[in-house]
């Protein structure tokens, strides 16, 4: 899967988690758009939790743990997703 | 992101009911020889079942307070840099409280609290996810609000104040008096996740417990709403 791919995932499930800041999640496009959206621990699990259960796919609690960018979630997906 | 704490020491501590108990009825006696307690509507707190109690934070002694004036088991969140604090660590360990990695994601402590829940347990949770640095009620977090949406546990908004006079008092040879108020639970009309679901229900949450904090707790900005004032139920000083 691409990472423009996988942004859009990222967006549409973050549109569904927090629908009132949908036209603020239109404009990402690049990783480093979601790095500045300043997502708080609750909202990324949320997200997280939905990404699973959209791509079937399964992140570690420890991934999660140590996850500090968007780029870091988005190689995980890469990486499950091809496995 | 803030700083990231350092990594835990070990998965979650096991709850062991009868050193719970024990811990409980030595904390409880610290407290009533050392401080003037005072619990407005225990009553409140519902004796079984899962609960969610939405505490403020002013003082390490909130979590100790809450477990041993309460007539119930009631299980702490904590910061886990306190897993080594050298007198809270041992007391948060023994009361099988939940440790919890501020600012990271961590996943396994949220469903620790989750399961807690599901066994019909109460949990404790500071609300502004940190001690107030100035005494003051902060933001409230959307983290109980989460508990309580994924668990559909009622939520009790519960005040402690005085605790954070109790070590200056003890300097100068005094009891402090500390105060726990519960206020009336609270069930989400919803248990949508969405953010503006969480952020509705923390407000009002937040709310309940600036109604049953005295006005000098709260920031210049927030007026007491005086809504969940103590009308049903009179203070208990504990025994």
């Amino acid at each position: 899967m691409t990472t423009e791919a996988i942004i859009e995932h990222i967006r549409r499930g973050l549109e569904a988690v927090a629908p009132a800041r949908a036209a603020e999640f239109s404009k990402v496009k690049k990783l480093e758009d979601l790095d500045s959206l300043g997502l708080d621990s609750i909202t990324t699990l949320e997200l997280v939790d939905r990404l699973e259960k959209r791509l079937g796919i399964a992140f570690s609690d420890d991934f999660l743990m140590e996850m500090t960018s968007a780029r870091d979630l988005v190689a995980a997906i890469q990486d499950q997703v091809a496995s | 992101m803030t700083a990231k704490e350092p990594p835990a020491t070990s998965a979650q501590p096991r709850f062991r009911p009868f050193l719970y108990d024990l811990v409980r009825g030595v904390i409880r006696f610290l407290f009533l020889t050392l401080s003037h307690p005072r619990v407005i509507c225990p009553e409140r707190c519902p004796p079984q079942g899962p609960a969610i109690l939405a505490i403020n934070h002013l003082s390490y002694f909130d979590g100790p307070m809450v477990l041993a004036m309460l007539p119930r088991r009631v299980r702490p969140m904590a910061a886990e840099r306190l897993r080594r604090h050298f007198f809270f660590g041992p007391v948060m360990n023994a009361t099988g409280a939940v440790f919890i990695r501020r600012g990271q994601l961590d996943r396994a402590a949220m469903r620790a609290l989750l399961a807690v829940l599901e066994g019909g347990g109460c949990v404790a949770v500071a609300i502004e996810g940190t001690r107030s640095p100035d005494g003051k009620l902060q933001e409230g977090k959307n983290g109980v609000a989460y508990l309580a949406a994924k668990s559909g546990a009622p939520l009790i908004p519960a005040a402690v104040w005085g605790t954070e006079g109790i070590w200056p008092a003890w300097r100068r040879f005094r009891r402090a008096d500390v105060h726990l108020s519960l206020g009336s639970p609270i069930t989400l009309a919803s248990r949508s996740l969405d953010v503006s679901t969480l952020d509705g229900a923390t407000r009002g949450i937040m709310s309940s417990i600036a109604s049953l904090l005295p006005p000098h707790y709260l920031p210049e900005d927030r007026d007491s709403p005086g809504d969940d004032k103590v009308t049903d139920c009179s203070p208990h000083e504990p025994s």
